[in-house]
C-alpha cells in the first residue's frame, strides 16, 4: 500500500497529479510523458500498480499491447513520425525510473537527437552455447498463459437484490400483528 | 538477381514475396540459416542476436513476415508480447540478470536494420555500460504538447473505436443544435407559409362572406322593409 500511495503514476491515475491523457479504459492509461525524451514520448501504464512486467498478468498484457499498436499507429498518423521506438525498461539496471510498470512509446523523427543503437559486444562460441542452454530450459514452461478471470460482480449485485427483498418481505411480515 | 526494371514492373504483392525469399530472418525460420533457438512454437521463434548488446541478447521473430508493427493483427501483436515476458522472466532466472529491457524499432529511424518485425529483450545489469536505454529528458513548451494531446486523443479513440466526450462532444453538439434549429426555422417557414396560404383563402373567403353578408344585410332589410312597409300599408287601410 505504501508503495502505491507513493507512486506518482497511481495518483495519476488517481488523477490527483494533473497530466496530459490520451487514453484512458477501465485497465489502462496513456499520458503524455511529464519528462519527455522528444514531443510526442508516451507512457502507456496498467491502472493496477505493478513494478514489473513480470507482475503484470498475460491477459493485461495482451490488453496494454493492443493499445501499444494503436497509439503506434496514431503516432505515424498525427505526429507525421517516421519510425517508432518501443521500450520497457525492467528494473532499475535496465533504466526504469518509476515503480510503476509502463510501456514507452517514442515517435521518432531524422534528427531527433535520440539514438538506441548499442554497440555489440563479442561473445565466443562457448558463452553463447551456456547462454543459449540455460535460456533454454528456462523457456520450457511458456505457452501457459493466464486468462482473465470473469469477475463475479453480476452475481454479487443480484444477492444483495435477494438480500434486499427478502429484508423487505421479512419486514413487511413482522407488520403483521 | 532482379533487375531495377523488373522491380518497378513487380505488384506489391509479388514485392512483398521478393522480400521473404531474400529476408535472413524468413531463413532462419525456415532454418536454411543456422541459429541459436531459445524458444519456437507455431507462431513466434526466439533466437540469440549475433550482435548482442548484452549477452544474453534475444530476438524475438514473428513467423509470419510483417516490416513493421502496424501491418500485424492485434492478436498476433499481444501474443508477441507474452511470449516476451515470459523471456523476459527466463533471463531474470537463468542469467541471473538484474533487469530486462523490451525494445522495439519501428523503421529505419527508430533503428530497424531488418525488413522482418522483431522484438528485442536484452538482459541487464548495474555495471554493464549500456546508456542508451536511459531516456534523456527533453524541455518541450506545454503548448505543443496540448496539440499533441488533442490530436492523439482523437485518433486513438478513433482507432479503438471509442466515442471520445471531450472533444467530439463540444465539435458536435452546436452541429446538432444548428442543425435543429435549421430544422426549426425551415419548419416554422413552412408552417408560416402554409398558414399564410391558409389564412389569404380564409380572409378571402370571410371576405366574401362578409361582402355576402352584407348584400344580404343591406338586401334583406329592404325587402322587409319594403314588405312591412307593404303589409303595413296595406294592413291600416284594412283596419
Amino acid at each position: 500500500m505504501s508503495q502505491k500511495n507513493n507512486c506518482e503514476f497511481c495518483q495519476i491515475i488517481g488523477k490527483k497529479i494533473n497530466a496530459k491523457r490520451i487514453f484512458e479504459d477501465e485497465k489502462a492509461l496513456a499520458i503524455l510523458s511529464p519528462n519527455p525524451c522528444c514531443a510526442g514520448h508516451i507512457l502507456l501504464m496498467p491502472k493496477e500498480h505493478f513494478s514489473i512486467i513480470e507482475q503484470v498478468p498475460d491477459y493485461l498484457i495482451t490488453h496494454l499491447s493492443k493499445i501499444t499498436n494503436k497509439i503506434s499507429i496514431a503516432v505515424f498518423e498525427v505526429l507525421q513520425a517516421k519510425g517508432t521506438n518501443i521500450l520497457i525498461q525492467n528494473g532499475i539496471a535496465a533504466g526504469q525510473k518509476s515503480n510503476h510498470f509502463m510501456i514507452h512509446i517514442i515517435p521518432r523523427k531524422e534528427n531527433d537527437g535520440l539514438d538506441f543503437q548499442w554497440q555489440p559486444k563479442q561473445l565466443n562460441q562457448e558463452e553463447m552455447s551456456t547462454i543459449e542452454l540455460n535460456l533454454k530450459e528456462a523457456t520450457n514452461g511458456i505457452g501457459d498463459f493466464e486468462k482473465e478471470e470473469k469477475k463475479p460482480v453480476r452475481i454479487d449485485k443480484k444477492i444483495e437484490k435477494i438480500d434486499k427483498e427478502e429484508n423487505y418481505l421479512i419486514k413487511q411480515l413482522n407488520r403483521i400483528p | 538477381m532482379t533487375t531495377e526494371e523488373e522491380l518497378a514492373n513487380m505488384s506489391p504483392e509479388q514485392l512483398q514475396e521478393l522480400q521473404k525469399q531474400n529476408c535472413i530472418f524468413c531463413h532462419i525460420i525456415s532454418g536454411k540459416v543456422a541459429s541459436k533457438k531459445i524458444y519456437e512454437d507455431d507462431k513466434v521463434l526466439a533466437i540469440l542476436d549475433i550482435n548482442p548488446a548484452n549477452p544474453g541478447h534475444i530476438l524475438l521473430l514473428i513467423k509470419e513476415h510483417y516490416q513493421v508493427m502496424p501491418q500485424i493483427p492485434d492478436d498476433e501483436i499481444s501474443y508477441m508480447f507474452m511470449v516476451a515476458k515470459a523471456i523476459s522472466h527466463a533471463c531474470l532466472k537463468a542469467l541471473k540478470a538484474q533487469g530486462t529491457n523490451i525494445f522495439i524499432a519501428n523503421g529505419m529511424i527508430a533503428g530497424q536494420k531488418a525488413p522482418h518485425f522483431m522484438l528485442h529483450i536484452i538482459p541487464r545489469a548495474n555495471v554493464d555500460g549500456i546508456k542508451i536505454f536511459d531516456l534523456p529528458e527533453k524541455n518541450i513548451p506545454d503548448e505543443v504538447l496540448e496539440q499533441i494531446r488533442a490530436g492523439l486523443t482523437n485518433k486513438i479513440n478513433e482507432l479503438l473505436g471509442i466515442k471520445t466526450e471531450e472533444p467530439i462532444v463540444l465539435d458536435k453538439k452546436p452541429e446538432e443544435i444548428e442543425t435543429k434549429s435549421e430544422k426549426e426555422k425551415h419548419e416554422e417557414e413552412k408552417i408560416e407559409e402554409i398558414n399564410k396560404s391558409k389564412e389569404k383563402p380564409k380572409q378571402e373567403k370571410s371576405k366574401d362572406k362578409k361582402i355576402v353578408e352584407s348584400k344580404e344585410e343591406e338586401e334583406k332589410p329592404e325587402i322587409d322593409l319594403d314588405d312591412i312597409s307593404n303589409f303595413i300599408i296595406k294592413n291600416e287601410p284594412k283596419k
